[in-house]
């Protein structure tokens, strides 16, 4: 056990680096001169030629690949050309709003998701059946950052009845303090008992919690019922009929410990498909993550920025993989 | 005749992207009290969705039993509801399938699976649960029963879980066990280890066997009657030395080894498999391959004539007793 | 010859059978059909765009400006943008370009992950282990991030996103021929055809290939809709097509600016990108259940 743990670890290690690897490649395909880009639009060739040297571009590209590598360990990420505050601090920030985000549209999802693929594949072909997959195809086809400003336009403009955007309102930053304990607004609010701002922001948290949770519902729905389909039509579950076993007791019990594997397979997929929602999300709803960060870094072309959050994302999504393949891999099936 | 088991008159059909085919049309087929009855029949034949269609598990659709009547103990199971039907599987009737490794859940230990079954079926609380567990392993005559109630089936050899089926097959006091094919997928050896248990569990505890098999020899060594399945029909059937001694039906014969298959034989096979004729054109369905078929054959279906009190045969030779001089008694 | 053509004559008539089986098979499952004849109609939009439109210069470049954010009426069915422009003829436009940079994005996904996932799949060995890590690295990325990223670095506009999706897209391709192929390799007509001393080219690509195409195909219908739902996306954030091009994504995010003021501005190339994705899905999801090896017994 603790040698596949030990052996996975490497690969992920090894994963990370490819990463990496890939991140430096694209950082020197930029057509535009990144020295040109610190320095702003009306610097002189001399200041041009001097931030050049200061961010080490004129050195051959295998020493820049180690200086990258080396900052990289440093926790240096570079500097966002936006903000010029360094990218680690940046993301520090604003990584706990897009964590909240993520971590309870997964919730939803999974809340919602399972039991429809459950649902769905005890009762194939039935009415249930047929209106649980056009839901759940439906939820995955819709584009995300469109059903953001629909939703936005009914809830906000026509009914009034949510905010707009951000994370609390504007009367309750102003008039109330905010705990800062975990970093995360839930949590601060739920543990000083403080309900006002719990109320606000879940007013706040309910469009893009929908919005980035649309995608994973209905994947997580698709992924369920496949996986128990194919579970049901199995023959120990035919055997386990015939020992007079009822069908509740086959389903919940014997067909869902099955579906373990595949099942925490689509949740980990389903997490990293949030949070690319979120990065079609957040600028919408003004909702102060990453994902924000990332897309605003795009417009003005930060490539620092870029590269952090690409990199920090891609290390959370390899991170996540590893969880779950140890996870998976408690499953007696799996000979090590 | 007996009350115990009857089929009667059973049609199932199945849908396929071809239309409706019939897959079994059995008229009669009755079983006595502790008798083992052997039913053979090649791949295709409808043994499998005759065993299912007992206990009521065939999936359905695509399967629909079109008619018919299975009568155990003077209940007609096809007419009951879901619930009564549960109450009779693994209590009354009982199965046991071809594959043991795909029959055992992968993911719990064979002795949770043995106390599942045995809790819901009995109503027992965990201990007594164990203790039963314990009980029927030993039945079963596997060694070191305590620890292999902590085993994962992958963890076991073929005869092993084959084992631990019959262990849970029997652990609720089945009367009628139905042996779906039990040994096709162990060796010989194995095999041989598996039909001397079943034996012995039968004299121990009384229990009546449905035991079917595409292995001649097997169901002729293990039952005391015999029925032989050709797509969907029992077209023979009677006690295994009546059948060994005296096969009737030109496919009973052929299966049995009886008929050379020669020249003309050979050329039928062919023209079967490269399907110039179709079977369904014709009223008896082994008109295509039968070497010794008649006009009457064509137009008219067999019918089920008596040779013996026990032996019935579903053929048009039988009626004038037409069997070959050839040696009638198989060489083994 | 006439006994070659003979054989070839057969080898098409059964082809087409077999074409004719699976269309039926599709026609049963009513959705998986209404969904391709929708698929055939915005093709054929696509194709005739440029002649239907109701005002073929707004698509680009014309600027209207006193018919500014109109709402829609009988003239502009989908009302008007910014410039005066005709709504409905850009959405209608855009079918254009979303459908044929999928299809791009697809084809040459395809020609470049399943080459690879055979070559990969069939010797094994280090070839195989250099192939899969390489596909390893790529997939381990969210998806969209490294089309994002690579988008942002080539510099955006629409090609340079295609040629993103691409580059993200092949992997999946790779992997999944590669997984096909290890298990295929050792059936018996494999080691028949290679004991007779068949080309290995041709063992790959004309026996073992065609046992492993269907979940490729239904896989590459199910990623013609997801391609234009992330080229939408890449178009929404700015990193693919850019102005004038009427690109469903980008019309949308051109009408947050104007969310107030002209609030279906956003709606219509929405609904245009969520139908054809819809279709997409359904279709793959028909063919799914219609190519699955149906050799599960009872």
């Amino acid at each position: 056990m603790l040698s596949f743990i030990i052996r996975r670890l490497l690969l992920g290690i090894l994963t990370i680096f490819g990463v990496i690897l890939i991140t430096f490649i694209l950082v020197r395909v930029v057509p535009s001169d990144p020295a040109a880009q610190w320095v702003g639009g009306r610097a002189t060739p001399q200041q041009v030629a001097a931030a050049r040297e200061e961010l080490g571009l004129d050195k051959p590209v295998y020493v820049q690949f180690e200086r990258y590598i080396r900052d990289l360990l440093k926790g240096n990420l570079g500097y966002s050309l936006m903000t010029h505050q360094p990218v680690v601090e940046e993301l520090k920030k604003r990584f706990p709003a897009t964590l909240e985000l993520v971590f309870i549209s997964c919730i939803i999802a999974i809340l919602i998701g399972i039991p429809l693929g459950l649902i769905s594949a005890k009762d194939k072909n039935s009415w249930t059946d047929h209106f649980s997959r056009f839901f759940s195809i439906g939820a995955i086809s819709i584009p995300t950052f469109w059903l953001a400003l629909v939703l936005q336009l009914i809830f906000f403009m026509f009914l009034g009845l949510l905010p707009s955007g951000g994370q609390l309102s504007m009367r309750i930053k102003l008039f109330q303090n905010v705990p800062h304990i975990t970093g995360f607004i839930f949590l601060d609010s739920l543990i000083t008992g403080n309900f006002a701002i719990l109320k606000d922001f879940l007013k706040h948290l309910i469009l893009p919690a929908i919005c980035v949770g649309a995608y994973t519902i209905g994947l997580v729905a698709r992924m369920t019922r496949s996986a128990l389909l194919e579970i049901l039509s199995e023959d120990y579950i035919k055997a386990a009929r015939s020992y007079g076993l009822p069908e509740r007791l086959i389903l919940y019990s014997y067909a869902l410990k099955n579906s373990l594997g595949p099942t925490i397979t689509a949740v980990t997929l389903a997490m990293g498909y949030a949070l690319m929602n979120t990065f079609l999300v957040e600028s919408v709803f003004s909702w102060p993550g990453i994902g924000k960060y990332i897309a605003d870094a795009v417009v003005c072309l930060d490539y620092p920025a870029i590269m952090g959050v690409t990199i920090f994302a891609a290390c959370a999504y390899i991170l996540l993989n590893l969880i779950a393949d140890i996870i998976i891999s408690l499953d007696p099936r799996v000979k090590l | 005749m007996s009350n115990y088991f009857d089929i009667k008159d059973l049609k199932i059909n199945f849908e396929t992207s071809e239309g409706i085919k019939n897959v079994i049309n059995i008229n009669k087929l009755n079983l006595y009290k502790g008798e083992t009855f052997g039913i053979v029949g090649e791949s295709g034949s409808g043994k499998s969705v005759l065993a299912m269609s007992i206990l009521r598990i065939l999936p359905s659709p695509p399967a629909f039993i079109e008619s018919g009547e299975i009568i155990f103990k003077e209940q007609n199971l096809l007419s009951l509801k879901e619930k009564e039907i549960q109450k009779i599987r693994g209590k009354g009737i009982s199965m046991i399938f071809q594959d043991p490794m795909s029959t055992l859940n992968p993911v719990f230990t064979v002795g949770q699976q043995i106390m599942n079954v045995v809790r819901h079926n009995k109503h027992l609380n965990k201990k007594g649960a164990e203790k039963e567990a314990l009980r029927m392993i030993k039945l079963v005559k596997l060694p070191d029963a305590k620890n292999t109630l902590y085993k994962y089936p992958n963890e076991l050899s073929g005869g092993q879980r084959q084992r631990i089926i019959i262990a849970i097959a029997l652990s609720c006091g089945a009367e009628l066990l139905i042996a779906d094919e039990p040994t096709r997928n162990l060796d010989v050896t194995i095999q041989a280890g598996i039909l001397k248990l079943i034996d012995e569990l039968k004299k121990e505890l009384g229990i009546t066997i449905l035991f079917i098999a595409n292995n001649v020899n097997i169901v002729f060594i293990v039952s005391d009657r015999v029925a032989v399945l050709y797509k969907g029909k029992i077209i023979e059937v009677g006690t295994s030395q009546e059948i060994k001694r005296e096969p009737i039906h030109p496919y009973t014969r052929r299966l049995l080894g009886i008929t050379p298959v020669d020249r003309e034989i050979s050329n039928l096979i062919d023209a079967d498999f490269k399907k110039e004729i179709s079977s369904d054109d014709f009223a008896c369905s082994y008109f295509c391959k039968c070497e010794k078929r008649m006009e009457i054959c064509k137009k008219n279906s067999p019918t089920l004539t008596r040779i013996s009190n026990t032996h019935w045969v579903n053929c048009h030779r039988a009626i004038n007793r037409e069997v070959d001089n050839e040696s009638s008694s198989i060489s083994h | 010859m006439p006994k070659k053509n003979n054989y070839y004559y057969i080898l098409i008539k059964r082809r087409l059978e077999t074409l004719k089986e699976y269309l039926y098979l599709l026609k049963q499952n009513k959705l998986t059909f209404a969904a391709l004849m929708i698929i055939l109609f915005l093709i054929i939009i696509a194709i005739i765009a440029p002649i239907i439109v109701p005002f073929p210069s707004h698509i680009y470049g014309a600027v209207n400006p006193q018919d500014k954010l109109l709402s829609p009426s009988w003239t502009y069915l989908f009302g008007t943008d910014e410039m005066g422009r005709d709504l409905f003829s850009r959405v209608l436009y855009g079918t254009r370009i979303s459908l044929l940079g999928s299809l791009i994005a697809v084809t040459m996904g395809l020609l470049l992950g399943v080459p690879l996932g055979l070559i990969a799949g069939f010797y094994g060995g280090f070839i195989d282990e250099f192939i899969m890590r390489i596909v390893d690295m790529f997939l381990s990325f969210p998806p969209l991030l490294l089309a994002m990223a690579i988008a942002a670095f080539l510099g955006p506009s629409l090609q340079n996103a295609i040629i993103a999706l691409i580059i993200s897209w092949w992997p999946w391709y790779t992997r999944l021929i590669r997984g096909q192929v290890v298990s295929i390799k050792e059936r018996e007509f494999v080691r028949a055809a290679h004991a007779i001393g068949t080309p290995y080219w041709q063992i790959m690509f004309k026996h073992i290939l065609p046992n492993c195409i269907s979940p490729v195909i239904v896989q590459a219908s199910l990623d013609l809709g997801g391609i234009i739902l992330t080229l939408a996306a890449l178009s929404f954030l700015g990193l693919g097509a850019q102005a004038p091009t009427p690109e469903w994504g980008l019309i949308i995010n051109t009408s947050r600016t104007y969310f107030i003021k002209a609030w279906w501005y956003g709606i219509f190339p929405g609904m245009a990108i969520f139908t054809a994705v819809l279709c997409f899905n359904l279709l793959g999801d028909g063919l799914r259940e219609v190519l699955d090896p149906k050799s599960k017994k009872y």
